[in-house]
C-alpha cells in the first residue's frame, strides 16, 4: 500500500512538471547531431554516452562510480560520536530520455541499471566515558557500532525527470535530472565489538526500518558535450 | 521576473516538493528506536544469597536485612555496579567479583556474609567461590517469631539483684534443656569492660538442637568454623558437630552486655542420639567436651574450656560450663579429619522434561553402612532436561557416600521420588548425574508437560542517559503455589520454564534494587503488570511456540 501511494505521488509530481515547466530552450530543437556524452556530478556521478534514435529520444550508456570516506563527528541520542563513513557505488546502465517537448529541454528518462557494487558503511564510536555506578568504561573500552547498508549485486528500473539534453545542440549544455532507482531492500549489518557487542540484537529492528528502502535517489548536476 | 520564477522556481519548488513527498513515504530514519546498548557487565561469578526463613512452614520472608562483608576475599566483592555499598534487596542480596578475581578450586575466593535485621538472630555465612559461574548461597534466618524445629528461644528481664535461672524448655522436635543462671547481685559490663548502671537486664536465648536439618543450617556458617583458635594459641578451621547451641544476647541500661562480673553458669542436656563424632559412639558421663565462643563481628571460633559430661536429677547427660562474656557458645567437638569441609556438586539433569517451572526439591543425603549422616535440601530445582546446578554441601562427612534424591515440592507427606542419582563418594569435588522422570499426565500437581519456553531478553534502560544497559541480573520467579525460580540472566539473557494461565511475580534484583511486576502468559501475548519498575512483553512466536520475553527497568546509576 505504502509503495503504491509513492509511485501516485510520483507519477502525479511527473505530471505537474510536465505541464507546468516551459523553459526557455538551452539548445536548438531540429538538429541532426547524433552523439554525445555527459558527465554527472550528484549522487551518482558517473558519465553517460548518448546516441539520439530519434530527435526526441536518446538512448544513453552510462557508468556511475563513488567511492567516499568520511570522519567526522555527530551527535547521537544527545550523545557526541565519531563518525566514520564509506560509500562505495559502482553502477552501469542503459537508459533512455524522452523529451515530449519540441521547445524545451524538459525531458522524462527511463531505464535499467545493474549494481555491481551499493554500500554504504558507517563505524561509530562513542567519544566520552560511560559510567554506570562505580564502573567506568572509557571510550576505547566501549567499542564502537558498525552499521552496513549494501544493496548487493542487482538489476534495478530507473525513472526520472530532467532538464538539459545528452547530447545538446550546442557543443556544450548544462542540465539536471532527479530520479530513482527502484532496487530491492537492501542488507542490512548492525554489529557491534567490546562493550557493544549486543547492538547486534537491533540489527532486526534496523532491517525492518529499511524495508521500503527501495528507492535509490538520483540527484546529478550534468555537463553534456556533443561529439558530432 | 515573473517569467525567470515560472520558468526556473516554480519548477524547482515542484521538483522538491515530489522529492519530499516521494520518499517521505518512506520510514527515513533507519536507526529509528535502535538504542546505543552497552553491555557493562566486566565482572565475574555473579552470586546470589538469598536470606529465607530457618522454618520451611514460615509465610513470610525475611525483609529489612542489613550486612557486612569480610573475609579474605572481602576485597573481591563488589555490588553489581562495582560499589561497596552492600544492600539487601528484599530478602536477597547480589553481588559479584571484581575483575582480577580468578577464582579455581586451589584458589578459592572466600568472604563471609554478616547478616542481621529485627526479629531474626544475626547470622554469618561464608561463601567459597571457586569458579565464575553464577551460583546460588540460600542462608537460613532464626525468625524469632517463628522458630523453626529444634530451635527453643527465651526472653526475659531479670533483675540483677536477684538473678534468676532462665531455662529454654524441651519441645517435641528438641529434647536438648538449657539452664542458663544469673548469679544473684552480678554485675553487666559493656563492650569497654566498664559496668553498666543498671538494676535488670534483658535476655534473649536462642538454643539450637543437634536432632533437626533446619537447626543445624541455621547455625552461623551451618556449622563450619573458618578459624578456629585454640587454648594453645594455634589457628585452624574445620568442621563442628556441635551437642549444643546457645546464642545468647543481652542489653541493659540501652547498651548490649558484653561480659559479667560473675560469669554465667550454663547447663545444656545433650540430645540422647548425640554421638562422640570421634568413636561415633554415644556420649557418656565423665566423657569430655570442648566449650567454645564464636565472636560474630570475627567470624572467629576460640576455645573456652572443657565441659565434663554428667548426668541431671532426671538422668539426662548434661555439659556444665562457664560463660564469662556473651557471644554464641556451644559445646563440640571438632570435626576436623571426620570431614572434608565444603564439597560442590555439579548435577546435571536428565529429564522427560524439556522446560520447567520450579516445584521439586534435591535433597543430598549421606550415609554409611545404611545409616544416614545427615542430609541438606537444595528446593527450587528446575528438573528440565539438561539443566545443570553448582551446589556447595558445607560439613561433608569424611567416608561416606552421598546420593541425590528429586522430590516434588509439596506439603504432602506422601510426596514421592521423582528420581535421583547413583551414589557418590562425598569427598569428591564430581559430577552427578540426576535422572528424573515426571508424571505427564494433567491434573497431577508436578506435571511440567504444559511449561513453555521462555527466552528472556533484559534492558536495564538509563535514565538520565539515551543509552540502555544488558545487565547481568537475578530474576526471582513465584509462581501463584509459591514456587520460586532463581534465574541468572547474564547479559540481559536468560532461558527459563513457565506454564499457561498461571500468574507469576517477577523481581529482579540489581544492585540493591528490586524491580517486581506480574504477568500471566494468556493467548498469543502478555504484558507485565508494573508494580515497581519493571515492564515488558511475553508475545509467543506462534511457529515455535516459544515466548520471546523482553523485559526493561530503570536504571538511575548512568553519568
Amino acid at each position: 500500500m505504502q509503495q503504491k501511494t509513492t509511485f501516485s505521488l510520483f507519477l502525479l509530481y511527473v505530471c505537474l512538471i510536465s505541464y507546468s515547466s516551459v523553459t526557455k530552450a538551452q539548445s536548438l530543437s531540429g538538429t541532426s547531431h547524433k552523439l554525445g556524452l555527459s558527465l554527472n556530478l550528484g549522487t551518482t556521478p558517473g558519465i553517460d554516452v548518448g546516441y539520439a534514435i530519434s530527435p526526441k529520444i536518446t538512448a544513453r550508456l552510462g557508468y556511475s562510480y563513488f567511492k567516499y570516506n568520511t570522519n567526522t563527528t555527530a551527535k547521537t541520542s544527545g550523545e557526541e560520536v565519531k563518525l566514520g563513513g564509506d560509500a562505495n557505488v559502482s553502477i552501469a546502465s542503459l537508459s533512455f530520455e524522452y523529451h515530449p517537448f519540441k521547445r524545451s529541454s524538459f525531458k522524462l528518462i527511463g531505464g535499467a541499471s545493474y549494481f555491481d557494487k551499493g554500500q554504504i558503511a558507517f563505524v561509530v564510536t562513542p567519544t566520552g566515558t560511560y559510567k554506570f555506578g562505580s564502573t567506568t568504561f572509557t571510550p576505547e573500552e566501549v567499542g564502537n557500532v558498525q552499521f552496513t547498508v549494501d544493496y548487493g549485486k542487482q538489476y534495478a528500473p530507473f525513472a526520472g525527470i530532467g532538464f538539459g539534453r545528452t547530447i545538446p545542440k550546442r557543443r556544450v549544455g548544462f542540465g539536471f535530472e532527479v530520479g530513482s532507482y527502484y532496487t530491492q531492500t537492501p542488507k542490512i549489518t548492525l554489529t557491534g565489538d567490546k562493550r557493544l557487542s549486543s547492538m547486534s540484537e537491533q540489527q532486526a529492528k534496523v532491517q525492518e526500518n529499511m524495508k521500503d528502502w527501495k528507492y535509490w535517489p538520483v540527484v546529478n548536476l550534468r555537463l553534456a558535450i556533443r561529439l558530432d | 521576473m515573473k517569467k525567470i520564477f515560472t520558468s526556473i522556481f516554480r519548477p524547482a519548488v515542484l521538483l522538491s516538493l515530489g522529492l519530499a513527498l516521494t520518499f517521505g513515504c518512506q520510514q527515513i530514519n533507519p536507526l529509528e528506536g535502535v538504542e546505543l546498548t552497552v553491555n557493562n557487565n566486566v565482572y565475574k561469578s555473579p552470586i546470589l544469597i538469598e536470606f529465607v526463613d530457618a522454618n520451611p512452614n514460615s509465610k513470610t520472608l525475611p525483609k529489612d536485612l542489613t550486612v557486612t562483608i569480610s573475609g579474605p576475599g572481602k576485597d573481591l566483592v563488589f555490588t553489581d555496579l562495582g560499589g561497596k555499598d552492600f544492600k539487601v534487596a528484599g530478602n536477597l542480596l547480589s553481588v559479584v567479583l571484581g575483575q582480577n578475581a580468578n577464582p579455581t578450586e586451589s584458589a578459592p575466593v572466600e568472604f563471609t556474609v554478616s547478616v542481621k535485621g529485627p526479629n531474626y538472630v544475626s547470622t554469618n555465612y561464608s561463601v567459597v567461590v571457586t569458579d565464575l559461574e553464577s551460583s546460588t548461597y540460600r542462608v537460613a534466618l532464626t525468625n524469632l517469631n517463628a522458630l523453626p524445629d529444634g530451635v527453643g528461644a527465651v526472653s526475659k528481664t531479670t533483675l540483677l539483684a536477684i538473678g534468676e535461672t532462665i531455662t529454654v524448655p524441651a519441645t517435641s522436635s528438641k529434647p536438648e534443656v538449657a539452664k542458663i543462671a544469673i548469679a544473684p547481685g552480678t554485675q553487666v559490663k559493656d563492650e569497654n569492660g566498664l559496668v553498666i548502671n543498671t538494676t535488670n537486664v534483658s535476655s534473649t536465648i536462642v538454643q539450637y538442637g543437634t536432632g533437626t536439618e533446619e537447626a543445624a543450617n541455621s547455625l552461623p556458617n551451618e556449622g563450619e568454623g573458618n578459624v578456629i583458635k585454640y587454648k594453645d594459641g594455634t589457628t585452624d578451621f574445620g568442621t563442628f558437630l556441635s551437642a549444643g547451641f546457645l546464642d545468647i544476647e543481652m542489653t541493659a541500661g540501652g547498651k548490649n552486655v558484653k561480659s559479667f562480673s560473675t560469669p554465667l553458669d550454663v547447663t545444656l542436656s545433650l540430645n540422647p542420639n548425640y554421638e562422640d563424632p570421634e568413636t561415633e559412639a554415644p556420649m557418656k558421663v565423665g566423657d569430655q567436651i570442648p566449650v567454645w565462643s564464636y565472636d560474630k563481628a570475627k567470624d572467629e571460633w576460640t576455645e573456652e574450656g572443657v565441659a565434663t559430661i554428667a548426668k541431671d536429677a532426671n538422668g539426662n547427660l548434661i555439659a556444665n560450663f562457664k560463660v564469662s562474656h556473651l557471644s554464641v557458645w556451644t559445646v563440640a567437638k571438632n570435626y576436623k579429619g571426620k570431614t572434608c569441609g565444603s564439597k560442590t556438586i555439579k548435577i546435571k539433569v536428565e529429564s522427560n522434561v524439556s522446560y520447567a517451572s520450579s516445584k521439586f526439591s534435591a535433597q543430598v543425603t549421606y550415609s554409611k553402612s545404611g545409616k544416614a549422616k545427615f542430609s541438606k535440601t537444595f528446593s527450587s530445582f528446575k528438573v528440565s532436561k539438561g539443566a545443570t546446578y553448582t551446589i556447595k554441601v558445607k560439613r561433608v562427612p569424611s567416608g561416606y557416600t552421598g546420593r541425590i534424591v528429586v522430590k516434588p515440592v509439596s506439603s504432602s507427606p506422601n510426596t514421592t521420588s521423582k528420581g535421583g542419582s547413583q551414589t557418590f563418594k562425598a569427598c569428591n569435588n564430581t559430577v552427578v548425574y540426576v535422572e528424573v522422570k515426571v508424571n505427564e499426565a494433567p491434573q497431577t500437581t508436578d506435571t511440567e508437560s504444559d511449561a513453555v519456553k521462555v527466552n528472556l531478553d533484559f534492558t536495564a534502560a538509563c535514565i538520565s542517559k539515551n543509552i540502555s544497559v544488558k545487565p547481568t541480573v537475578w530474576l526471582k520467579l513465584v509462581d501463584d503455589t509459591n514456587a520460586e525460580q532463581l534465574v541468572s540472566v547474564v547479559e540481559g539473557k536468560a532461558i527459563i520454564g513457565m506454564k499457561k494461565g498461571v500468574k507469576y511475580t517477577l523481581t529482579a534484583t540489581y544492585n540493591g534494587i528490586d524491580f517486581a511486576g506480574e504477568v500471566t502468559i494468556n493467548g498469543d501475548s502478555a504484558t507485565i503488570i508494573s508494580s515497581t519498575g519493571l515492564n515488558g512483553s511475553f508475545p509467543i512466536d506462534v511457529k515455535t511456540g516459544e515466548v520471546n520475553a523482553t523485559i526493561i527497568y530503570p536504571l538511575n546509576n548512568c553519568q
